[in-house]
């Protein structure tokens, strides 16, 4: 019997989701792949994106919060391009892509401690063990390219839920998204578990030509065993993988002009300016979700000097991956997300500092199904807390996943007796900044 | 007179047309703006509650009645609609929010008048569909099935085989034939010990000599470990070790090693603390076999204790019910569970259990761990082994001086800081800096607490003890969890045997009225729990889950190791026996092997005898065109299945096949002799995560670290249990990584080159070979096999590749 009777007649086959039964309706001009920045630590929005001339005005003043006083930004914000985004001067190099991006100014989320919200807007909870966004994405959209794997984490976190933020939890593994590097070491020196032989090439393809024999001569006298179709393919795959992930992973192919458009060489630059290249080189080669994590932006005290250098750190790179997209076509199907697991108070820590805030932050989108240039959410005064078009952690899963052509709503699987969603029994769609 | 007349006259007059006023005024409303969200149409009852029936708008939802008839300001619908709270005020915003002022009168008016309301029947509140499951056959008395008769009478050796025979003929099926010997031999070792057979083995008496070694209680222990969600660290915010957990690993080994009765295993794990125990060392062992109910996973960083004590008693609740009952009783926590007949009152009448216990599952605290507990401390007369690990009595003593120091800073800033307080002292310190006083000192708290002042190791426990009747007095003066930012909420408030409020829709902020402790109505068959003054009930809920009246746990129990044994369970989803699971395939089997369980006195080795003795256990795992169209998944067992060996089998295996393997028991583990902290992250942290993913070392892989969210590579690879969930049943996958990790892995290099040293001691290519697949595969080598490795080649180079394809095949990787 050969496998593909097989997979007709058995419940063991692997079987990838119908989109047909998910589709959200956005579907033929959904984006294929994501690339999520996230910027661990959760960056001050007040001194980034969300200008607030009234919290300068009243620097000093009481706070919202009792028993606190106001801290303005120093730094000059102006609008930029054609949508007029106000953005602070420590995005030079950003502000001129404003156009391509769509702010989300109310985002909130709740609860004001860093593991928490990691978790929470890695896997839409903090108390449980539940899938990643990008293990769902993986196992709503399946595989574009199966000499890879679909889900790529660059330099996680390993505080914070470690793992369980890129994890498939009760998701088939192989929606696991897989690890290169970690925080605090440079990328430059990470790679995929296992993908170098010790051996010579003809010694071990010669090892994997006895393996293919035994397990060819065992379904010869069993006749059938799907099991070892399954073994025989999986180590095609992996010699395939060991060829192809060193090539994606290497950065030497790229030109001088397309390394400088990343930052890369510049000491500032360098590890963002790599991990954002290499999101690109991955997409491009067919990786389903790339994440990439940038910390630390937990500027308690000694923000005049500590939010600079964070900012430069990603700024130019993030022109470069943007432009870069962009230049090759795949903009518009790939979409692009930044932010952090929150945002900062208007009001002073210290003297130099800010404390966690979950009542308002800042993210943005970039790309495919995106309105490019508009801006959806709005705070108070101060940006203590968003006021209108608030949109809560629920709400952004259910956007992107809807953006990529999948309803939240529908995207479940049967665990433990029930059905689970990466939004659980929430989510509203942000429909205002659909394109 | 007068004016009452005319009063009157006009209240006759709106009774008269007071059905035309709800069709009028109230009816369009409810279908236009609230039907959406709480109709049986729409699919959707938000807050419990249906607004499409009288039925259900009297009934009300969670909140109580939404309407009462001639009483606005008690019916919850009017608060709701007069939206005096962005949050609560319905419609919701989304919805087009508040409504115009003179609907709103119009609702008002018809409460006021009674509320008529002429809908009826179709549209009923139904109060949960679990309840319909009552009659679901987990639910029902375990029977006595007669032994069928078989056309047949020849192939069945035991009653086992009678009943899986009857099942196939029924189906015009007969079973394959048997495994050869080699093969069974192999199978037997595996699927008892997880260790292969080697090169040369007696069969004489081989099944009572793998039952009673060690290396089968460590197999069938780690089965357990899978369910019990063993862990050494707590997952979660903040992964925090948890140094005593081996001590419940080794108790576990222990008493499948000495056959200890299943429902006294059971007993123990829940109310070990509550039995009479012959000296301290049996106390002591009781004690760590309640450590099933302090390991599970915990978010440590939470700010709010209440909470904290809530989630914990759930976890505890979601571990006991589906380890034990194969029920999901968590899923009621915040509604009545959906398939089931378990009501949310079921949930809190057991979940008041858990919050008058008191769980001591230790952790370091500090900043991002706020939730610690202390740890049970042992006499010395109980014995208890440590690991090594020693602090030299200096040391101590200097941090010691230096705790103090930091608790009077520390102290004198928590209190220049309470409103009202004279400035001085810490006044000028930001929050941030109190934060990392508290921190600092409770990390050296928790490093010389393990310590005597000598420097020793303090023997320790981690388990469960239940909480005093009265709750004790508060001390004031302790620095409440979290540090400065913190929640208002000093303690948990659940300091004292009680039963739990119920929680509306599971929020600590909504309590109902408590519910008396006890059992689940419809699980417990009418019978109630006789908790004794000034207990939990604990020691009663485990007398009735291990009882021989439990519909559940002798079920789930023979057919957990049915599945072990076949790789597939009589009921597949072996966790869940709930009305959402799967039926059993062969429930008269099922309830014959949980009676001969009971009979037998819950011994599971007898258990196991029985099955594997059975001819359908020693079937083959050879394809059957026929018998495959006729039942593709093997549902009726008319073979064997062939199941690829589980992570701690492939690891133990090729540590055996190449010599390696160091077989005595390790004390502890690598998580014991780090002592208390993070793994990983920013601060503190007292092991890499890497030392996790790349822990080795020659010892069986159950006594590798078991961390959550990080895992030993080679285990996490080959799909090992998230020790963060029950799990009977583990995954199979079978994908690229592992090959790269078979190809390529440093450990899988040094086996095979071990193991081609092994055989290359054989003179000659032939019989190297030889030797290498019985080491391997169990069985000597078939003629292709042989041709196809001698074009490698007889070097050294050419064993080391050959015995690394070995380990890489399908006959090795499966037990057949």
């Amino acid at each position: 019997m050969n496998r593909r009777r097989f997979l007709q007649t058995s419940s063991l086959g692997f079987g990838w989701l119908g989109l047909s039964a998910l589709a959200s309706g956005a579907a033929a001009k959904s984006p294929k792949r994501v690339i999520f920045l996230c910027m661990r630590g959760a960056p001050s929005h007040v001194d980034t994106f969300d200008y607030k001339p009234k919290l300068n005005a009243d620097t000093g003043k009481p706070g919202p919060r009792p028993g606190t006083q106001l801290l303005g930004s120093r730094w000059k914000f102006s609008q930029h391009g054609r949508s007029g985004h106000w953005m602070s001067g420590l995005f030079p190099h950003l502000a001129t892509c404003a156009d391509e991006l769509c702010f989300l100014h109310g985002m909130q989320t709740d609860v004001p401690a860093h593991p928490q919200a990691y978790l929470r807007m890695h896997t839409g909870s903090s108390q449980f063990v539940r899938p990643s966004l990008g293990a769902w994405t993986q196992y709503g959209l399946g595989s574009l390219n199966e000499n890879l794997p679909g889900f790529i984490t660059l330099s996680p976190p390993s505080g914070l839920g470690g793992a369980q933020n890129y994890g498939s939890a009760f998701l088939p593994a192989r929606h696991q998204g897989t690890r290169i590097g970690v925080e605090k070491r440079p990328i430059a020196q990470a790679q995929v578990a296992n993908l170098k032989s010790a051996q010579s090439g003809d010694a071990q393809r010669a090892g994997l030509d006895l393996v293919r024999t035994l397990n060819e001569s065992k379904l010869r006298r069993e006749q059938h065993d799907p099991q070892v179709d399954g073994l025989i393919e999986s180590f095609e795959l992996a010699y395939r993988m060991q060829g192809e992930m060193p090539g994606v992973m290497d950065l030497g192919k790229e030109s001088a002009a397309t390394k400088k458009l990343y930052g890369i060489g510049d000491a500032v630059t360098d590890d963002f300016g790599r991990k954002c290249l290499l999101a690109r080189r991955m997409v491009e080669a067919g990786v389903r979700f790339v994440e990439i994590n940038h910390g630390d932006w937990d500027h308690h005290f000694n923000l005049g000097d500590a939010l600079p250098a964070s900012c430069a750190a990603v700024d130019l790179p993030l022109r470069g991956l943007l432009t870069d997209l962009k230049s090759r076509g795949l903009l518009k199907d790939t979409l692009v997300i930044w932010g952090g697991e929150f945002g900062r108070t208007p009001h002073a820590e210290g003297q130099d500092g800010r404390d966690h805030n979950v009542k308002a932050f800042t993210m943005w989108m970039a790309g495919g199904g995106v309105k490019a240039g508009a801006r959806h959410g709005v705070t108070d005064d101060y940006g203590y807390e968003a006021v209108a078009g608030q949109v809560s952690i629920h709400d952004w899963h259910a956007t992107l996943l809807h953006l990529l052509g999948l309803d939240h709503e529908k995207l479940t699987y049967r665990h433990a007796g029930r059905d689970f969603r990466l939004t659980d029994v929430h989510g509203r769609v942000v429909r205002e900044i659909l394109a | 007179m007068k004016p009452q007349i005319a009063l009157l006259l006009i209240a006759s007059a709106a009774a008269a047309s007071e059905h035309d006023f709800f069709e009028a005024k109230i009816r369009p409303v409810l279908a236009e703006k609230c039907y959406g969200c709480h109709s049986v149409e729409s699919g959707k009852a938000k807050g419990g509650l249906l607004l499409d029936s009288r039925e259900g708008i009297r009934t009300g939802g969670d909140t109580g009645p939404a309407v009462v008839p001639r009483d606005p300001e008690k019916s919850v619908l009017i608060g709701a609609i007069r939206w005096h709270d962005p949050d609560t005020g319905m419609p919701p915003k989304n919805k087009g929010g508040k409504l115009p002022a003179s609907v709103i009168a119009d609702f008002e008016t018809w409460v006021r008048t009674g509320a008529a309301d002429p809908r009826e029947g179709g549209a009923a509140a139904k109060k949960y569909d679990g309840m319909a499951a009552k009659g679901w056959w987990a639910y029902q008395p375990i029977s006595r099935p007669k032994v069928p008769a078989t056309k047949n009478t020849a192939w069945a050796r035991t009653d086992i085989d009678r009943f899986i025979l009857a099942k196939l003929e029924a189906r015009g099926l007969e079973p394959v034939g048997r495994a050869d010997s080699a093969t069974l031999v192999r199978r037997l070792y595996l699927d008892l010990t997880g260790l292969p057979p080697g090169d040369e083995v007696v069969t004489d008496g081989l099944l009572d000599r793998l039952l009673d070694s060690r290396a089968f209680a460590e197999r069938w222990a780690r089965h357990w470990l899978d369910v019990a969600r063993y862990a050494e660290t707590t997952g979660g915010d903040v992964n925090v070790t948890l140094p005593e957990a081996w001590r419940y690993r080794d108790y576990v080994i222990d008493s499948i090693h000495a056959d200890k009765p299943f429902d006294r295993f059971i007993r123990e794990q829940l109310a070990g603390d509550l039995l009479p125990s012959k000296g301290e060392a049996e106390r002591a062992r009781n004690l760590i076999a309640t450590g099933f109910l302090a390991i599970g996973a915990k978010s440590l960083n939470g700010t709010d204790p209440r909470q904290f004590a809530v989630d914990l008693a759930d976890e505890q609740i979601d571990a006991v019910s589906q380890a034990f009952l194969g029920v999901t009783l968590s899923c009621a926590r915040c509604h009545d569970h959906k398939f089931d007949p378990i009501s949310q009152r079921d949930y809190t009448a057991v979940a008041g259990i858990f919050l008058s216990t008191d769980t001591r599952f230790g952790t370091a605290g500090g900043v991002r761990a706020r939730n610690a507990s202390s740890l049970i401390e042992a006499p010395d007369a109980a014995g208890l082994a440590t690991v090594p690990r020693k602090m030299d009595p200096q040391t101590w003593q200097r941090k010691s001086t230096q705790l103090e120091k930091l608790a009077a800073q520390r102290d004198q800033a928590l209190a220049s800081r309470r409103p009202g307080a004279r400035s001085g002292g810490g006044a000028e310190m930001t929050g941030f800096d109190v934060v990392r006083l508290i921190t600092e000192a409770k990390k050296i708290e928790m490093e010389i607490g393990a310590f005597r002042s000598d420097g020793t190791l303090k023997p320790k426990i981690m388990g469960v003890l239940d909480k005093p009747l009265a709750a004790p007095a508060t001390d004031r003066r302790k620095p409440g969890i979290g540090g400065p930012n913190a929640s208002r909420r000093a303690d948990s408030g659940f300091l004292a045997i009680a039963d739990s409020p119920l929680f509306i829709r599971g929020s600590i902020e909504n309590e109902a009225a408590a519910v008396t402790r006890g059992l689940p109505e419809i699980l417990g068959g009418g019978k109630q729990l006789r908790i004794p003054a000034g207990s939990s009930g604990r020691l009663q809920l485990a007398e009735w889950i291990a009882s021989r009246e439990n519909t559940l746990t002798a079920r789930v129990t023979v057919n957990r190791v049915w599945h072990w044994l076949f790789g597939k369970g009589l009921v597949e989803t072996v966790d869940n026996f709930g009305a959402s699971g799967a039926a059993p395939t062969h429930p008269e089997l099922l309830d014959h092997l949980a009676q001969q369980f009971i009979d037998d006195g819950w011994s599971l080795k007898k258990l196991i005898r029985r099955i594997v003795t059975s001819n359908v256990y020693q079937l083959d795992t050879m394809h059957s065109e026929p018998r495959h169209l006729a039942d593709p998944d093997n549902r009726l067992f008319w073979r064997m299945n062939a199941r690829r060996l589980d992570a701690e089998t492939i690891r133990d295996c090729m540590l055996a096949i190449s010599g390696q393997i160091d077989l005595t028991p390790p004390r502890g583990s690598v998580i014991a002799l780090a002592g208390d902290g993070p793994v990983g992250g920013e601060r503190f942290r007292v092991l890499e995560e890497e030392a996790i993913e790349t822990a080795n070392g020659r010892h069986r892989s159950l006594y590798l670290p078991v961390a959550r969210t990080v895992q030993s590579e080679a285990l996490a690879l080959f799909d090992f249990s998230d020790p963060s969930i029950v799990r009977g049943a583990r995954e199979t996958t079978i994908v690229p990584p592992q090959a790269l990790y078979l190809m390529n892995s440093a450990f899988v290099s040094e086996a095979a080159g071990a193991m081609a040293s092994r055989v290359m001691s054989r003179p000659g290519f032939d019989q190297r070979f030889d030797l290498a697949c019985r080491l391997a595969f169990g069985r000597a080598p078939h003629p292709d096999e042989t041709a196809a490795a001698r074009r490698l080649g007889d070097s050294r180079e050419s064993w080391v590749t050959i015995c690394r394809a070995l380990l890489s095949s399908a006959d090795f990787l499966f037990i057949n």
